[in-house]
């Protein structure tokens, strides 16, 4: 990442500081989207998690 | 329809929460209105994916939510994806473990979502790991599915790095990326 977007991103943090709390507060949990629809219990979601930061890992390290 | 992110060209927010997981911008439409779009991070609804979160964005309904079933004619498409892959960026930035998903809610989405990360892999390589699931049903040996009690098949949601050989109309499921 470049100095520039950095420094961008660490003016929008400051200003998300000194916007605070918006007039939108109540906003709700996401409605179960299609990725909830097939993890069905516990034991997917263990495997689902684990495989999804090995993807990551290898995606992370792929140009 | 290609999307060209460039993250120095992103609308200013309007409103912006502190966790920043909700912004609001204006969009020039090509009527010459604005429109506002609301962009939720939202934890994801299964309490046993922690650390996953659920982008959306979309026109503000006034209460809080966005409507996802109105088309909208973007004078700039490729500033608005830019701003709201940019709130990611930086709310990845201040939770880099945590993954942020994307459900392709139609097919249209999908294959926005699906172009945008292949005609952007270099720009985006640079900040993102992109992921991309599919489902999957176990076939076994005497060619029968898997099934549930109700005889539908059992989908399993695999997580892989994103494709960009795959062809654009093979969609994924879900796409997710995470910092890099």
């Amino acid at each position: 990442m470049n100095q520039h977007t950095r420094n961008k991103i660490e003016q929008f943090k400051k200003l998300a500081t000194i916007q605070g709390h918006e007039t939108l507060s109540h906003t709700k949990v996401a409605n179960n989207d299609s990725l909830s629809q097939v993890i069905r219990s516990k034991v997917d979601a263990e495997n689902f998690m684990a495989e999804l930061e090995l993807a990551a890992k290898r995606a992370g390290s792929s140009k | 329809m290609q999307v060209t992110i460039d993250f120095d060209h992103t609308y200013q927010p309007t409103t912006l929460r502190d966790d920043l997981t909700l912004m609001t911008f204006e969009s020039p439409q090509v009527d010459g209105s604005f429109q506002t779009i609301l962009v939720l991070i939202m934890p994801h609804p299964d309490p046993l994916l922690p650390g996953v979160f659920n982008l959306g964005f979309g026109p503000a309904d006034g209460n809080g939510r966005f409507r996802d079933d109105v088309r909208l004619r973007h004078l700039d498409l490729n500033m608005v994806f830019s701003t709201v892959l940019f709130l990611s960026l930086a709310f990845l930035e201040k939770n880099p473990a945590s993954t942020i998903g994307i459900d392709g809610s139609d097919d249209l989405r999908a294959r926005l979502y699906h172009g945008m990360y292949k005609s952007n892999r270099q720009y985006l390589s640079d900040y993102f790991a992109a992921i991309g699931v599919d489902w999957y049903v176990r076939i076994f040996r005497n060619g029968d599915y898997e099934k549930d009690a109700q005889k539908t098949p059992i989908a399993k949601p695999i997580p892989a790095p994103f494709d960009y050989v795959r062809d654009s109309k093979d969609l994924y499921r879900y796409y997710m990326f995470r910092l890099k």
